[in-house]
C-alpha cells in the first residue's frame, strides 16, 4: 500500500504539523458561521435587478460579488500568515528538541 | 472552408504536434519508479507546487464556462462559485497540511492509498470501489471540458467546422497523444496556457478601460442592457447557496488530481506558498476574469446574443467582435486549447495511477511486465477519453451546470468521508467502507428518484443528500462497531515515535 518506513524518519517540518485540530483552529467554525451569514445577506438582498438603486456607485449584484470575493482573498492571506508563523515556531521547537535528545 | 477556419484547424494540429514532441523529451527525462512518475519523488519546490496546482485547477471553466453561464443561466451561478471560495480558501491550508503530513509519513502515491490506509481494512474491495467512483467522476469531468474545447473552436470558425467535427478531432488528438506516452508534457502545455491567459486577461482589462470607459461603466451597461432582468435575478432557494458553501466548497479540499500535488511537495512551505499563491491566482482567474468577460458579453450583445452551438462559444466571439480576427485571437485560441488540455492531462494521469498502482498492482495483484502494464493502463485511459465523449455529445446544459449537478457531487461523496476520517479518530473500517458505498449508491439513485434538477426535494445542492447519507453511514457504522486499534491510530497519526 505504501512505504513501510513508517514514522521513524519523520522530518521536523512534518512533525511540527499537529495531527488533530488545535484549539485556535476551532475559530474556523466561527468563520464558517460568518460566511453563512454573508451568503444569506448577498443572496437574499443583493441578487436583484434594481437599476435605479446602487451601492457605492455600482449595481447591487456586483457589490455582492465584490463583498464575497474580497472576503475570501483577505482570508487567504490571514490564514497563510497565521499558519506560517505558527509552523515556523513549531518547526524550530521540534528541531531544537531533537537536537537536545541527540 | 475560409482561410481563417483553416488557420484555427492548423492551430489545433500544431499544438498537439508540439506537445507530442515535448512529451517525448519529457518522457526521456523522467526517472523510473511509480513515486517518481506520479508524485515527482515528493521533491517539488513551493513555486513549482503553486504553478502546478494552479495549472491543474484552472481550466476552461473559469475562462469560458463561467462568463458564458453568467449570460445564459444567470449571475447567481457565478455568485455560487464565489461562495464556494469562502469555505475552500479558509480551510485549504489546515486540511492540506494534514494531507501533506500523512503523505510524507506514509509515502502515498495515489489518493486511494491515503483513503485505504485510514479506513484500515477491506483493502481490495475498497480500492476497486474507490477506483470506480473516481473514474466515474473523472469521466464526467473530462466530458465537461470537451464541451468548451470543441465549442470555442467551432464558434471561432463561425460554424464552418462543426462542434461535432472538432469534438471528434480533439478527442482523437488526446488519444494519439496519450498512446504516445506524452503525459510528461503537462508542464510545457501549462506554460503556453499561463502566458496566453495573461495576454487574454490583459486584453480584457484593456477593453474594460478603453472600450467601455472603466469598470463602473461596463457594469452599468451590462446591468441596464435588455438582457439584464433575466441575468440579475435569483431563482435558486437560499438553501442551495448555503449547501454550496458547506458541501461543495469543502469537497474541493480532496479532489484526486489536485491532492497528488500536495503529495509532491518538498516541505510544508510548499503547501503554504502553493496555497496562498494559487488562490491569489484564482482571484484573477476565477473572479476578475469571468466577471469582466461575463459583463462584457451582456453589455456588448444584450439580448442579441450570437448564434452558437454551445454557449461557451460566446467568449471567442466577443474577442473577435472587439479585437477583430488577428494575432490576439490566435493567441487566445491557442491558450484555450492549452488550458483544456492541461486539466485533461492531470485527470488522465490520475486515472493512470489508479489503474496502474491501485487496481493492477495493489488490488488485483496481477504480475505483469512493465511494458504490458503500460499497455493496459493506456487502453483504460483511451477508454476513459472515449467514454467522456458521451457527456459532450449533446450537452443539455453549459459545462458549469453539468459540473455543479453531475461531476462535483461525485467528488463530494469521496471527499467528505475522507476529510472527516482524517480528523475523527473513532472512525473505523466498517464505517469507512459503508460511507463510500452508501454515498456512491445514493448518488446514482438520486438521479433516478428525482430526475429533475436539483435531484432532491429539498432544494439543496445536488451533492448534499448523498454526502449526508455517506456521513451518516460513516458515523453509525463506526459507532455500532468496535473502535480502530489504538496502535493503528498512533501509527496513522505518527504518534508512535514520540513514546
Amino acid at each position: 500500500m505504501r512505504s513501510k518506513q513508517g514514522s521513524s524518519d519523520i522530518s521536523s517540518d512534518v512533525e511540527a504539523i499537529p495531527a488533530s485540530l488545535t484549539r485556535w483552529e476551532y475559530l474556523l467554525f466561527i468563520y464558517m458561521i460568518f460566511a453563512g451569514l454573508l451568503v444569506w445577506y448577498v443572496s437574499e438582498n443583493l441578487l436583484v435587478w434594481q437599476p435605479e438603486e446602487n451601492i457605492g456607485g455600482l449595481p447591487k449584484p456586483i457589490v455582492g460579488a465584490l463583498m464575497i470575493s474580497i472576503t475570501w482573498i483577505i482570508v487567504n492571506f490571514v490564514v497563510f500568515i497565521l499558519y506560517y508563523s505558527f509552523l515556523k515556531k513549531r518547526t524550530r521547537a521540534t528541531y531544537a528538541s531533537k537536537e537536545v535528545k541527540r | 472552408m475560409s482561410p481563417w477556419s483553416l488557420l484555427v484547424l492548423s492551430l489545433l494540429i500544431a499544438f498537439f504536434g508540439f506537445t507530442l514532441i515535448a512529451g517525448y523529451i519529457g518522457g526521456k527525462r523522467t526517472k523510473k519508479g511509480l513515486h517518481e512518475f506520479y508524485v515527482a519523488g515528493a521533491t517539488l519546490s513551493a513555486v513549482t507546487v503553486m504553478f502546478s496546482y494552479m495549472a491543474s485547477y484552472m481550466e476552461a471553466w473559469e475562462f469560458v464556462g463561467m462568463p458564458s453561464v453568467i449570460v445564459s443561466e444567470g449571475f447567481e451561478w457565478w455568485i455560487m462559485e464565489m461562495i464556494f471560495y469562502l469555505s475552500y480558501v479558509a480551510l485549504f491550508i489546515p486540511v492540506s497540511l494534514r494531507i501533506y503530513k500523512l503523505a510524507k509519513m506514509h509515502k502515498y502515491i495515489t489518493p486511494i492509498d491515503q483513503i485505504v490506509h485510514r479506513v484500515g481494512g477491506f483493502e481490495k474491495p475498497l480500492r476497486i470501489l474507490l477506483a470506480i467512483m473516481m473514474i466515474y467522476a473523472i469521466i464526467i469531468y473530462i466530458g465537461m471540458i470537451y464541451i468548451p474545447a470543441a465549442g470555442v473552436l467551432a464558434a471561432a470558425t463561425g460554424g464552418e467546422i462543426s462542434y461535432y467535427t472538432l469534438l471528434i478531432l480533439y478527442v482523437l488528438f488526446i488519444i494519439i497523444y496519450v498512446s504516445y506516452g506524452g503525459m510528461r508534457a503537462v508542464a510545457y502545455a501549462d506554460i503556453i496556457a499561463g502566458v496566453t491567459f495573461i495576454v487574454a486577461f490583459a486584453a480584457m482589462v484593456y477593453a474594460t478601460f478603453v472600450y467601455w470607459g472603466g469598470f463602473d461603466k461596463l457594469a452599468w451597461t451590462a446591468y441596464t442592457s435588455d438582457l439584464a432582468p433575466q441575468i440579475f435575478q435569483k431563482d435558486s432557494p437560499f438553501q442551495y447557496f448555503l449547501t454550496m458553501l458547506i458541501f461543495y466548497g469543502i469537497s474541493w479540499l480532496f479532489i484526486p488530481h489536485l491532492v497528488v500535488r500536495l503529495y509532491a511537495a518538498k516541505d510544508y512551505k510548499g503547501v503554504l506558498v502553493g496555497g496562498v499563491g494559487s488562490i491569489s491566482g484564482f482571484f484573477i482567474g476565477a473572479f476578475l476574469s469571468p466577471l469582466l468577460l461575463g459583463l462584457s458579453i451582456a453589455a456588448y450583445y444584450g439580448s442579441n446574443l450570437p448564434e452558437v452551438e454551445v454557449v461557451e462559444g460566446y467568449v471567442p466571439l466577443l474577442f473577435q467582435s472587439i479585437f477583430g480576427t488577428g494575432p490576439l485571437l490566435v493567441i487566445i485560441l491557442l491558450g484555450l486549447i492549452a488550458i483544456t488540455r492541461s486539466t485533461i492531462d492531470s485527470m488522465l494521469l490520475t486515472v493512470s495511477s489508479i489503474i496502474d498502482a491501485d487496481v493492477v498492482e495493489k488490488s488485483l495483484r496481477i504480475k505483469m511486465s512493465e511494458r504490458y502494464r503500460r499497455i493496459v493502463t493506456t487502453v483504460i485511459i483511451i477508454l476513459v477519453a472515449i467514454l467522456s465523449i458521451i457527456v459532450a455529445l449533446a450537452p443539455s446544459a453549459p459545462m458549469v451546470i453539468i459540473g455543479f449537478q453531475l461531476a462535483f457531487p461525485a467528488f463530494s461523496v469521496i471527499a467528505w468521508p475522507t476529510i472527516v476520517m482524517m480528523f475523527w479518530r473513532r472512525a473505523n473500517k466498517y464505517g469507512g467502507f459503508a460511507s463510500y458505498l452508501a454515498g456512491f449508491i445514493s448518488l446514482i439513485l438520486t438521479y433516478f428518484i428525482w430526475p429533475e434538477a436539483p435531484f432532491n426535494p429539498f432544494g439543496v445542492w445536488e451533492g448534499t443528500l448523498p454526502t449526508l447519507i455517506a456521513l451518516a453511514a460513516l458515523v453509525i457504522g463506526s459507532l455500532v462497531t468496535p473502535p480502530p486499534p489504538k496502535e493503528f491510530i498512533e501509527e496513522y497519526y505518527g504518534e508512535k515515535s514520540k513514546k
